[in-house]
């Protein structure tokens, strides 16, 4: 009785501890600082991942296209430019 | 690659809030929780400045160094989120940020904070961009539309800037050199004041009536 | 510094105003009239200050920057706690002795109480009774006192857990089970920590009245502390009721340590009061450094209070231990009650019947 309550809760716990195996890699000193350009988090879509959507006002790139998606960016960035406006 | 930063112009800010308005437009982020705001320094006397604030997603964010669940991460372009499945709402960002980025849709009694919010840089969050799960969680999800910040592309006076950090620099810079004043914000006098022999007065002082 | 310029300045006119160089005169002109400018820089130095730097070096923001880092309080139409700083330093602060001084020396030390504990087990074993138990039972804690040490053992115990979850968790739990496990296990803990930690600062108080009486000091234990409470040899230390240890545990332990952390933790708990940063993050590093020591005495009282020590844990869980333990381990207590009740529960065999307790507790 006294066996299979211990083996019970043992099989249990080993369970649990397995479920960080379908985890994805992480470490406890996780890097905080940033690093130029080099990804450093969880699993999330990049901007440039998918196609603009509905809303993208004439920003144009294929999904997946980090080129034409950092090049939309820059373009886009020079309508704070008011001097690049005036001219 | 770009690493998007913000920049606010203290020059050009007038505090007319409209970053604030446009961020909880875009977003439509809850009562109570202001992802950005606009500080003005010696308000209403000569001296006057403004500043627009909001997370500044640092390279070395003590957010995500002191959050116990580790539920932050940083993107390719140096913007940083969070993931509000993880967050516990302990409020540790909240006292490690400098800039009060972090913010609480509740009260706290019991620590009862809700899940932390933050300028996303309208990057959205760790769900598949324009869906549904992230427009609630995070708001809008602007650079997967390829566009920038809202706050930043609405601001009637250019004051802040948003985007890629070389570029913000750029036009930041390009301005300094046309408004015709040398000394703005770098140089030798800016930091030790102009040089007491009188030879050498910043380059465009302004006329003394 | 500006007050000795204006003053220098002032001296400066008085005397040899009609040398002074033309960059000054020409700032004095820009000025508001010297009255007004008196009013401006008694009300908002920094104002004045930053007033007069745009006129001589336009573009140059420094005293408005100054200020940016003072952590004052600026205008702002938000709300929030704090809203009106810009810049906070303190929070950074923080975390470098929270992640670099507080986790590692505070799970140093955590990890040494026990190694010190399994350490001394190895050595010595359980303290056992010498003498055969007697058979016969003294009441050594009532009632009312079992419940005020149970309710804080366990909320204390709940609290060390999800406590030491939310510190070394993510540093020791966190790479085995996983960031969603992990979360939600914390999440759980930190809702519990916050809703069980008030029931123990009840319970703290409650137990510095129940039990303060009998661990005022006495001469006796310096000679406990001086023989080292018989832990480490096998010579006999008689003591009272509660012997050295336990009082430094109850002065320490609960009273200072206790209070500390139900402070400091409330403190955290209602951020209601519009607390700012700094002293949340003040409260926080008092709340851990007095959680870890507490935690780590914690670990040599719960260590002495069950496998250490034969037949403790049974006046915590009946409220009644056997004369031979009274007799070795309290033997002033043990002289002092059999002096009180003389005839008390000769030839019984089990616990005193419920009926006579009444009369032996208030002896406890």
């Amino acid at each position: 009785m006294h066996m299979k309550r211990a083996a019970g809760i043992a099989a249990i716990a080993a369970t649990a501890l397995l479920a960080g195996c379908g985890e994805q890699g992480q470490s406890i000193g996780q890097a905080t600082t940033y690093k130029q350009g080099k990804y450093q988090g969880k699993p999330d879509t990049r901007p440039y991942e998918n196609a603009p959507g509905a809303f993208s006002q004439g920003a144009q790139w294929n999904a997946g296209d980090k080129a034409g998606w950092e090049s939309a960016i820059k373009r886009r960035q020079q309508g704070q430019n008011e001097y690049v406006k005036a001219e | 690659m770009a690493r998007m930063k913000f920049l606010c112009d203290a020059e050009r800010c007038i505090e007319c809030n409209g970053c604030v308005t446009a961020c909880k437009q875009e977003h439509e982020v809850p009562w109570g929780v202001n992802r950005r705001r606009v500080v003005t320094i010696n308000d209403g006397v000569p001296g006057e400045r403004s500043i627009s604030v909001a997370c500044m997603h640092c390279s070395d964010a003590p957010c995500m160094a002191v959050c116990p669940v580790d539920c932050f991460y940083k993107t390719d372009e140096g913007v940083v989120l969070h993931d509000k499945d993880l967050c516990i709402g302990c409020g540790y960002c909240f006292y490690a940020c400098p800039f009060g980025a972090p913010q609480f849709p509740q009260a706290g009694a019991f620590g009862l904070r809700g899940k932390m919010d933050k300028c996303t840089f309208c990057a959205g969050g760790p769900e598949k961009d324009h869906s549904e799960d992230e427009w609630k969680k995070y708001g809008r999800n602007r650079l997967a539309e390829g566009k920038l910040p809202a706050c930043a592309e609405m601001c009637s006076t250019k004051a802040l800037l948003g985007g890629d950090g070389d570029v913000v620099a750029d036009i930041y810079r390009n301005r300094v050199l046309k408004r015709g004043r040398g000394a703005e914000v770098w140089g030798w006098s800016s930091a030790y004041g102009a040089p007491k022999g009188g030879s050498q007065a910043p380059a465009a002082a302004p006329a003394k009536s | 510094m500006s007050h000795s310029r204006t003053a220098l300045r002032r001296l400066a006119g008085c005397l040899v105003g009609l040398l002074l160089s033309a960059a000054c005169a020409g700032v004095s002109a820009q000025n508001p009239p010297p009255g007004q400018q008196t009013f401006d820089s008694v009300l908002n130095p920094n104002a004045a200050e930053q007033a007069k730097r745009q006129q001589q070096q336009p573009g140059n923001n420094a005293p408005v920057w100054r200020e940016v880092r003072s952590e004052k309080e600026h205008y702002t139409t938000d709300r929030g706690v704090e809203a009106g700083v810009l810049i906070q330093s303190g929070g950074e602060t923080w975390r470098q002795r929270r992640n670099n001084q507080l986790i590692p020396v505070g799970g140093a030390l955590f990890l040494a109480a026990l190694a010190a504990c399994a350490l001394f087990f190895w050595w010595r074993g359980p303290l056992r009774v010498k003498s055969p138990p007697t058979g016969r039972k003294m009441l050594r804690f009532n009632t009312f006192e079992r419940a005020v040490h149970w309710t804080v053992a366990i909320t204390f115990t709940i609290l060390a857990l999800t406590g030491l979850i939310m510190l070394f968790g993510k540093a020791v739990l966190l790479p085995v089970i996983g960031h969603t496990l992990f979360a939600w296990l914390t999440n759980l803990g930190k809702n519990v920590h916050n809703f069980v930690g008030p029931v123990f600062s009840v319970g703290v108080l409650l137990l510095f009245v129940t039990f303060v009486r009998d661990n005022l000091p006495s001469v006796k234990d310096a000679v406990w502390f001086a023989k080292g409470g018989g832990l480490f040899s096998d010579v006999h230390v008689p003591s009272g009721r509660f012997n050295g240890g336990e009082k430094v545990w109850f002065w320490i332990g609960v009273l200072v340590l206790g209070v500390t952390v139900s402070a400091s933790g409330l403190f955290l708990n209602f951020p209601n009061f519009l607390q700012g940063r700094e002293s949340m993050q003040w409260a926080n590093i008092i709340h851990v450094v007095a959680t870890v020591v507490m935690m780590s005495m914690a670990v040599g009282h719960i260590y002495i209070g069950t496998i250490g020590s034969e037949g403790a844990l049974d006046g915590m869980k009946t409220g009644y231990v056997d004369e031979a333990w009274a007799r070795e381990h309290h033997e002033y207590w043990y002289d002092e009650i059999k002096q009180k009740m003389p005839n008390r529960d000769t030839g019984s065999t089990g616990p005193v019947p419920a009926g006579a307790l009444h009369a032996k507790e208030t002896n406890t």
